[in-house]
């Protein structure tokens, strides 16, 4: 049995709670969430991403994998399984994160679901331990940012 | 596009709520320098002090016509700044954000099979 071995070793805790209030009906927010076909049209869709495997079971003990790579990045890898599921109420998860093949994060997740005046209510509570002050490789800033000042640089010359 | 050292100038110029004011002021119309100094119990020197700040960070432009120095608000002067901030969103956030643009499209979704 080998053991990732480090002579420095950090943790960062964190705990991010994300609630939102959506003008459609509880119906329709729970199967965004419980639908597969709906799921992946909104779960891992970011428009500088790439997903080249994307699968969800969704029932308790059931998984669900995004394989990826960011545009001019690092590949990425979501592994999550749904621990607790209780219809139209709520839906709790564990997560685990790998970024270029690094290990960068292990997640429990909660989303909550509630019919109020406008609509459904979510809330999205997260706990994660992120490993090694490593980041998610997702570059909003440095990536494009960094490409259209070379470029403007350039077109100004 | 998005230079460092121009998010700094357009940050240090909203930092302040009598400049914030006077940006919101200026979304209705353009306005003199006495009008934007109005509701202010400020010199017209301190409104000066505001307006040059603005200015320096491309928020505004004014032009002097006679002895009247019309103040305007310069079009998509915050938008680098207000696109940097929109920026910055956890990926939680950035996931129910497609959620709602998921939600918000008209087309019916696929039939769900509820136990």
């Amino acid at each position: 049995m080998s053991a990732d071995t480090r002579t420095d070793s950090t943790v960062a805790h964190a705990t991010f709670v994300v609630e939102r209030t959506f003008d459609a009906s509880l119906d329709r927010v729970w199967d965004a969430f419980a639908v597969p076909e709906q799921h992946a049209q909104w779960f891992g869709a970011e428009d500088n991403f790439t997903a080249t495997e994307e699968s969800e079971d969704f029932r308790v003990g059931g998984g669900a994998v995004q394989d990826g790579q960011w545009h001019g990045g690092p590949t990425s890898r979501y592994v999550g399984t749904y621990t607790d599921i209780v219809d139209q109420q709520r839906i709790v998860s564990t997560y685990d994160m790998w970024v270029a093949g690094e290990h960068l994060s292990t997640s429990v997740t909660t989303t909550e679901f509630a019919a109020v005046d406008g609509g459904t209510r979510v809330t999205y509570t997260e706990h994660g331990v992120f490993l090694d002050g490593k980041d998610d490789g997702s570059q909003r800033e440095g990536g494009f940012a960094g490409i259209f000042d070379t470029l403007a640089a350039y077109l100004a010359r | 596009m998005l230079n460092p050292a121009e998010l700094d100038r357009i940050f240090k110029a909203l930092s302040d709520a009598t400049r914030r004011a006077m940006v919101e002021r200026l979304v209705r119309g353009p306005a003199s320098v006495s009008q934007l100094a109005e509701p202010f119990a400020m010199s017209l020197p301190a409104v000066h002090q505001h307006l040059a700040v603005l200015e320096d960070a491309g928020i505004v432009t004014s032009h002097k016509t006679g002895r009247v120095r019309t103040v305007q608000l310069a079009p998509d002067a915050l938008t680098s700044a207000g696109e940097w901030m929109g920026r910055q969103r956890l990926p939680a956030e950035r996931r129910l954000d497609r959620l709602g643009t998921f939600l918000a499209d008209p087309a019916p979704p696929s039939t769900s099979p509820h136990p």
